[in-house]
């Protein structure tokens, strides 16, 4: 879990400025500085970002899990014109670039297209310029920040600060409306205006373990919610497609979404980079690799409690796609372990130095690999997910 | 796990070792009076045995029987029994001394045993030698289903004692001959063919260790000329790549040569070598095999230029990290490959000159004038054949027997040529060929030689051996194989065995290439280089430890073993020198900055090999030049003299940590010429160090452990032998601690001090070494002992210890040097004894 400290996005003044915008609603004030260059620093590899991501927020409309890329509706801006013309913005994950849904650590595949997510984005790192292809459509209604390093869906985005909303009115009547005020830490902060979200019959309500029809959601409760598209998105208004209206229900919702996530990665195994590489002779040599950040802490506990029993890595790409993992990997083990006291955004804060005996080209500085524990599942990925 | 570090043996006291005489038992008939004879006399036979009437006759089999079962009982602790009166340790080291002494007497003179005519086998070594120098042809005696292996005694595969004959023995003789003749004679010699194959500018093989490219497909079996165009660059550890052609069947390098050129700076490699039939491919013979199939797989075979290589994730690593990438493996970057052969050089043609009739016949009838023909000059032939496999004139008689093989072969239908070979390979596979004989009858051998006519029984039991035994025996002491023409000759008209003659020979032959043959197969043998490698060193103890070093440290030895020769340097050099002989592999393994002082004169292998720079520089590097050569050695190299090689260090290991009392042993055997009897049995192994208690080294364990009297009273003669060495783990490096698994603490310090039987002591291995080159007179013995084992094949004994001192005490005015020790032996008389 991410916390404020090493968050990759911007200030708190961009994210109430978006706030600040759904607020509006119709009163048509975009805050004409939300697409804005804030930095124009670019990600080198093998270094973790040292200063805040752009923040950039829309609907997911469409994904190449496998790659980790895909293309996000910017958020409209109560311009027509934009509404009428504007391009899907393209981005592509950085390798070490993290995705939270309902409170957990996720993959692309996990977020249902449609949903409106939160991100922080970096200019192209060197060498991956043409990674991912320029947005067409009218240049001043793309961006130029198309690698994120942090996604997150409204539930996750919101709870990690420790915000929520307090129901306040239900209208169910032509234009159903759900009004909400902020509530948790945002109180006494400088926005504690009510929100207004399209609300209907498709909504789901999550209570317990149960999900409910919309009739559950009433006033007075707190929820965390997720938004999609509505017919009103130029003016920045959104549908609000799951509402969770119990602590119970968003537990579960966190804990679902973790389990998918240990599952997935035990299959993947651990994304990290290398760092350095100390040749000892022959094939010979000790890796020297962080691990990325937004997996679940039980598997860096599980990387550290087992690192007796030795360690497969695999080389990967970018993507964190490897070639044949069970049979590409070496074996090797862990001589050093080490955590890092404030580990910089992107990183796990988990540095392992890991000696083997056949050293692979991919193990080199910048590179990424991907490190399994002894008792993790060696399998062959299906054809599609492997590099050839 | 350990076993048995714990021997009890019991060592000739060191330096001095007298032996006594087999009937003198004074020393210890106090011992048997007073703990044996109570119970073992005339009075009284516990167990039906009598001590008191035991014979001393140790050369009896049935006698030294029983005195190997006195002394294991008194070894094991059986006897005497626990409640009668107990030997001190000394008493009891004393007494197991002097049985086991006098069970090697016996042995010895039980193998040194020689009837009227006495028969030693050739070893496979010496019979492909043999077939080469008769006929020009490259037999691999040791390729698999060749010929058996030979047993050793002590190192020496060549003792006639050994070396039985058995009816798979003469199959494979048989079957032998028959190829080699068939190779000799073909129906048609093969024609020499010239092949070309290349990467095929501006594509590059490349070549990692352990991978393969090129073919060269030999269809007939013969000398080869290969020349390969490549680069070679050492890894960023600076070792060196090795070309080597690589037998695809036998999965074996058949010759090979460690290459430097730059990738902009290619080196034509030549080599010569005998190449059976079957396929053959480069290889990269240095260290750090890439043997993982599918990592392979992935891993580039052809680059047109290293800095164009991309990275393959999957694939092996292959350059570092570094600003200006070094490679990481030593690689080769080959352009082509020629190959010629087979080739029939005229040294080898000549060879078979007056061996086969030029006439061929078939279908003839028997009193057919060409039959006639042929079989007049066949008879030349066989007898010029005869002559020279069987290393002594034959008879007419004997003639006459394998002629009547090609009679009847032709008389059978056989052509010309098959009915010959018949006899040819019947004269091969006549004992006469594989076997020396010595003491043959005077009177068959002197007629033959036109000597004298008159013979009696008490001649024929002479003591001496003849001219023609002599000219055997001297070419297969230093060139392990036949004599040639001239050898014979002098032999035939019997003036070999005066001196002059003899010395003139000895010079001839010592000069002559062949005696590489005994520099590499001699220190072999009395150091026990055989043993190098016996026990793999464990990968995960020693991961740096691998093939070409295991050759690198033999190749250490016997090229110091040549130096000396070819130099006539002193034996003293074998204890303790200031230089060595190595390549950068075991430069490394040692952590030598070697200063290289000249080239040795060493070749890396039996094959002669030429190296051509294309653009006449040679690489300019002094730390990394291919091939072994004299190295000057600083103090701190902690190295010179052969019992500091790695060689000697590995053998005497046990492939997991080294072995102290096993060192002692060595050194008792190849250094002093005595060996140590083993251990006695049910000797409890090491323990590994508990994981609650301090670290400790073997030394201590031993010290721990040698409670057992009699244990303790051997241990104190012979582990002041072996404790010299503890500054060298199992494969020879230096350490200044002993690395421990389990156990708490720090790795303890090396203790390599200690001290001899006699009072001195030595710190080091340094001063041990010294100590050893001061005593160079009871070395010498020793190492002329060795010689005349390896020379007479036979175990010397004791009656040989008086000429063995003579002959080493006549070398002494010269300091020992090696030439003119080998000098006295040929001229003493034990040389020329039967």
């Amino acid at each position: 879990m991410l916390t404020d400290d090493r968050s990759p996005l911007p200030d708190r003044r961009k994210v109430l400025q978006w706030m600040a915008a759904v607020s509006a609603g119709s009163l048509c004030c975009a805050p004409p500085s939300l697409l804005a260059a804030d930095s124009d620093f670019v990600p080198q590899p093998g270094e973790f970002p040292d200063r805040p991501g752009n923040y950039l927020a829309g609907e997911l409309v469409t994904i190449d899990a496998i790659n980790r890329r895909g293309s996000l509706r910017l958020d409209g801006d109560f311009n027509d014109d934009r509404y009428d013309k504007a391009q899907p913005h393209n981005f592509a994950l950085l390798p070490y670039g993290m995705i939270y849904y309902h409170g957990a650590p996720a993959e692309l595949r996990d977020i249902p297209l449609g949903t409106h997510l939160h991100g922080s984005f970096y200019l192209p790192p060197e060498g991956e310029e043409r990674t991912v292809p320029p947005t067409k459509g009218p240049p001043q209604y793309g961006s130029k920040y198309n690698h994120a390093i942090l996604l997150e869906d409204d539930f996750s985005f919101f709870q990690r600060r420790g915000w929520a909303w307090r129901v306040v009115e239900i209208n169910r009547g032509n234009s159903s409306r759900m009004k909400v005020a902020a509530t948790g830490n945002s109180a006494g902060v400088d926005f504690e205006k009510e929100h207004s979200f399209w609300i209907d019959d498709a909504t789901r309500a999550w209570k317990g373990r149960e999900l409910l029809d919309w009739e559950a959601i009433t006033a007075d409760q707190v929820v965390q919610l997720n938004l999609t598209w509505s017919p009103e998105w130029r003016n920045r208004q959104f549908r609000a497609s799951d509402v969770w209206i119990d602590e119970e229900s968003r537990a579960v919702a966190t804990e679902r979404q973790r389990r998918i996530h240990v599952h997935y990665q035990k299959h993947h195994w651990l994304a990290g980079w290398v760092d350095h590489v100390e040749h000892l002779g022959g094939s010979r040599g000790i890796v020297t690799i962080t691990l990325f950040g937004g997996v679940d802490s039980s598997l860096l506990e599980e990387v550290k409690s087992k690192k007796a029993h030795g360690n497969a890595v695999a080389a990967a790409e970018v993507t964190l796609r490897t070639y044949w993992q069970d049979h590409d990997h070496k074996g090797g083990s862990i001589v050093e372990l080490r955590t890092l006291d404030k580990p910089p955004a992107g990183s796990s804060g988990i540095q392992i130095r890991w000696q083997t005996g056949e050293l692979l080209d991919g193990f080199r500085p910048g590179r990424i690999v991907r490190l399994r524990c002894h008792d993790w599942p060696n399998v062959k990925l299906p054809p599609e997910e492997r590099l050839r | 796990m350990i076993k048995h570090v714990l021997m009890t043996v019991c060592l000739v006291t060191v330096p001095a070792s007298v032996l006594l005489a087999a009937d003198d038992d004074r020393s210890v008939q106090p011992f048997f009076a007073k703990y044996c004879s109570r119970c073992h006399d005339a009075k009284k036979q516990e167990g039906e045995f009598r001590l008191d009437t035991l014979s001393r006759e140790f050369s009896k089999m049935l006698v030294a029987q029983r005195w190997g079962e006195v002394l294991f009982r008194i070894n094991s602790g059986e006897m005497p029994p626990k409640d009668e009166p107990q030997p001190s340790p000394a008493e009891l080291g004393e007494v197991a001394e002097w049985i086991s002494a006098q069970i090697d007497e016996g042995r010895a003179a039980r193998m040194a045993q020689r009837g009227p005519v006495t028969h030693y086998r050739l070893s496979r070594d010496e019979y492909a030698n043999v077939v080469y120098d008769l006929l020009g042809v490259h037999f691999d005696a040791r390729m698999p289903g060749a010929l058996n292996e030979d047993p050793r005694w002590h190192g020496f595969d060549r003792i006639g004692s050994m070396l039985t004959l058995s009816p798979s023995h003469v199959t494979r003789y048989l079957s032998a001959a028959e190829t080699v003749l068939n190779e000799a004679f073909p129906t048609q010699p093969p024609k020499s063919s010239k092949q070309r194959q290349a990467a095929g500018a501006p594509n590059r093989w490349l070549i990692l260790p352990g991978w393969h490219q090129g073919n060269i497909n030999v269809q007939h079996s013969g000398l080869y000329r290969i020349r390969v165009q490549l680069s070679a660059l050492p890894s960023f550890k600076g070792r060196l790549p090795r070309l080597s052609i690589w037998n695809s069947s036998l999965k074996r390098a058949e010759v090979g040569r460690d290459v430097i050129a730059s990738e902009e700076k290619p080196t034509v490699v030549e080599f010569e070598a005998f190449l059976p039939q079957g396929g053959f491919r480069l290889t990269n013979e240095a260290p750090g095999k890439l043997d993982d199939g599918h990592t392979l797989g992935s891993t580039p075979k052809s680059v047109t230029s290293l800095a164009d290589i991309h990275i393959v994730p999957k694939g092996y690593k292959l350059f570092t990290d570094e600003e200006k990438p070094r490679p990481i493996f030593p690689m080769l970057l080959v352009d082509w490959l020629e190959y010629e052969g087979p080739i029939l050089t005229e040294a080898d043609q000549k060879k078979r000159e007056g061996l086969f009739p030029v006439g061929q016949v078939s279908n003839l009838p028997s009193d057919s004038p060409q039959v006639e023909n042929l079989l007049h000059e066949a008879r030349s032939c066989l007898n010029r054949f005869m002559a020279l496999a069987w290393r002594r004139s034959p008879t007419d008689a004997e003639v006459d027997r394998y002629m009547k093989i090609i009679e009847s072969e032709l008389a059978a239908g056989e052509n010309s040529r098959s009915a010959y070979l018949s006899a040819m390979t019947g004269v091969m596979a006549s004992k006469n060929c594989y076997y020396i004989v010595e003491g043959q009858s005077r009177l068959s051998l002197r007629e033959s030689s036109g000597h004298t006519t008159n013979t009696s029984f008490a001649e024929r039991k002479a003591t001496m051996i003849n001219d023609w035994e002599l000219a055997s025996r001297l070419s297969f002491f230093l060139w392990s194989s036949m004599p040639d023409e001239e050898l014979l000759e002098a032999a035939g008209k019997g003036e070999l065995h005066k001196p002059d003659v003899l010395r003139t020979q000895l010079q001839r032959m010592m000069a002559d290439r062949k005696i590489d043959r005994f520099v590499d197969t001699f220190p072999g043998q009395w150091l026990q280089l055989h043993r190098v490698g016996m026990f793999p060193p464990d990968p995960e103890l020693y991961p740096d430890y691998d093939a070409w070093l295991e050759q690198s440290m033999i190749r250490e030895t016997t090229g110091v073993f040549g130096e000396v020769f070819s130099r006539n340097l002193s034996i003293r050099e074998f204890l303790s020198s200031d230089w060595t002989v190595m390549n950068s592999r075991l430069a490394m393994h040692y952590g030598i900055d070697w200063r290289v002082v000249e080239f040795a004169r060493i070749p890396e292998t039996g094959a002669s090999t030429n190296v051509t720079n294309k653009t006449g520089v040679l690489a300019n590097s002094t730390t990394l030049r291919p091939g072994f050569h004299r190295v000057t050695l600083a103090p701190d190299d902690h190295r010179g003299g052969v019992l500091t090689h790695a060689s000697v260090l590995s053998l005497t290991s046990d492939g997991t940590r080294h072995r102290p009392v096993h060192r002692g042993v060595w050194v008792s055997e190849a250094i002093f010429g005595r060996t140590p009897p083993p251990p006695p049995p049910n000797v409890e192994p090491l323990e590994p160090t508990p994981s609650n208690k301090p670290k400790a080294t073997i030394r201590d364990q031993l010290e721990a452990h040698a409670t057992h009297a009699t244990c303790a009273s051997c241990h104190q003669k012979i582990d002041p032998l072996g404790f010299a060495f503890d500054n060298y783990d199992a494969i020879g490096r230096w350490r200044t601690h002993e690395k421990v698994a389990g156990g708490l603490g720090d790795d303890p310090p090396v203790n390599a001090r200690g001290t001899f039987p006699d009072g001195r002591s030595y710190e080091n291995p340094e001063q041990f070494k010294q100590l050893l080159a001061g005593d160079l007179d009871r070395f010498a013995e020793a190492f002329v002992e060795q010689l005349a084992t390896f020379a007479l094949r036979r175990v010397m004994t004791i009656d040989d210890r008086e000429q063995i001192k003579a002959i080493a005490e006549a070398s002494k005015h010269d300091r020992y040097r090696l030439r003119t020790v080998i000098e006295q032996l040929v001229m003493a008389e034990l040389f020329q004894k039967r």
